[in-house]
């Protein structure tokens, strides 16, 4: 069975979570690696699929954060989606016939619309790494504002 | 499945490119390219912007796919634990 684990900052430990992955190259493994000591600072939370096997999928990285300071625009930012190299493009039964990527980014969608019920939050915020992806967050509803690189989505 | 999740089937991971990596990256994987170079691990939502961005961000409208893919979203099918 597949579980999705939001870890908590003491259960992080970056070296043993960058292990639990294959990559396609070490620099993908540096940003696990990051991504993790992140966790542990309380900068970022990670939501890790994996199985009752003791097989990791991937992870989705969260964070809150308030942009636009003069008006104050509470979102959620998407820091990191990462999934374990065998696993990529691959879909699984299990999750409804889904990729890892696209779980991951469908939990998210309804952890935030889910959080916006309790508090004001606003946005969704990404930095999209490539114009491949910038594309397709596009075609799901968000927009770059400015050259910063960062997309927003309204919730 | 639709045809959005079609093409982004190839799409595995959405990470940000610190300056460092940048170009290692850029050689290793012909597609990718920076949008800005200005990507970075950590990094935060800009804290000021221009009134054309705001006005754009005031204009913005719920995305009605975005909602579409949360509402697939099946919390049944996993055991969420906080470990």
């Amino acid at each position: 069975m597949i579980k999705l684990a939001t870890l908590s900052r003491a259960s992080v430990y970056p070296g043993s979570l960058s292990k639990r992955f294959q990559y396609a190259d070490d620099g993908e493994r540096q940003y696990v690696v990051k991504t993790a000591k992140f966790s542990t600072r309380q900068k970022t939370r990670i939501h890790l699929l994996s199985d009752t096997s003791g097989n990791d999928y991937g992870f989705v990285a969260l964070s809150i954060s308030s942009f636009d300071q003069s008006y104050n625009r509470p979102s959620i930012v998407i820091d990191y989606i990462f999934t374990s190299h065998q696993y990529r493009g691959r879909k699984f039964p299990e999750l409804d016939n889904t990729t890892v990527f696209e779980y991951l980014f469908e939990f998210t969608l309804r952890s935030a619309l889910s959080l916006q019920e309790i508090v004001p939050l606003r946005f969704i915020a990404l930095q999209p790494a490539h114009d491949r992806l910038a594309a397709y967050y596009q075609r799901i509803g968000f927009s770059f504002i400015d050259t910063s690189g960062w997309m927003f989505m309204k919730l | 499945m639709t045809e959005l999740f079609k093409e982004a089937v190839e799409i595995y991971a959405y990470f940000p490119y610190s300056d460092s990596m940048k170009t290692q990256t850029i050689e290793q994987e012909s597609t990718v390219h920076s949008l800005n170079g200005k990507f970075k691990l950590g990094a935060r939502p800009p804290r000021r912007l221009s009134a054309a961005a705001r006005k754009q961000l005031d204009e913005m409208v719920p995305s009605v796919k975005a909602r579409e893919m949360a509402a697939r979203f099946d919390r049944s099918q996993v055991i969420r634990v906080i470990e």
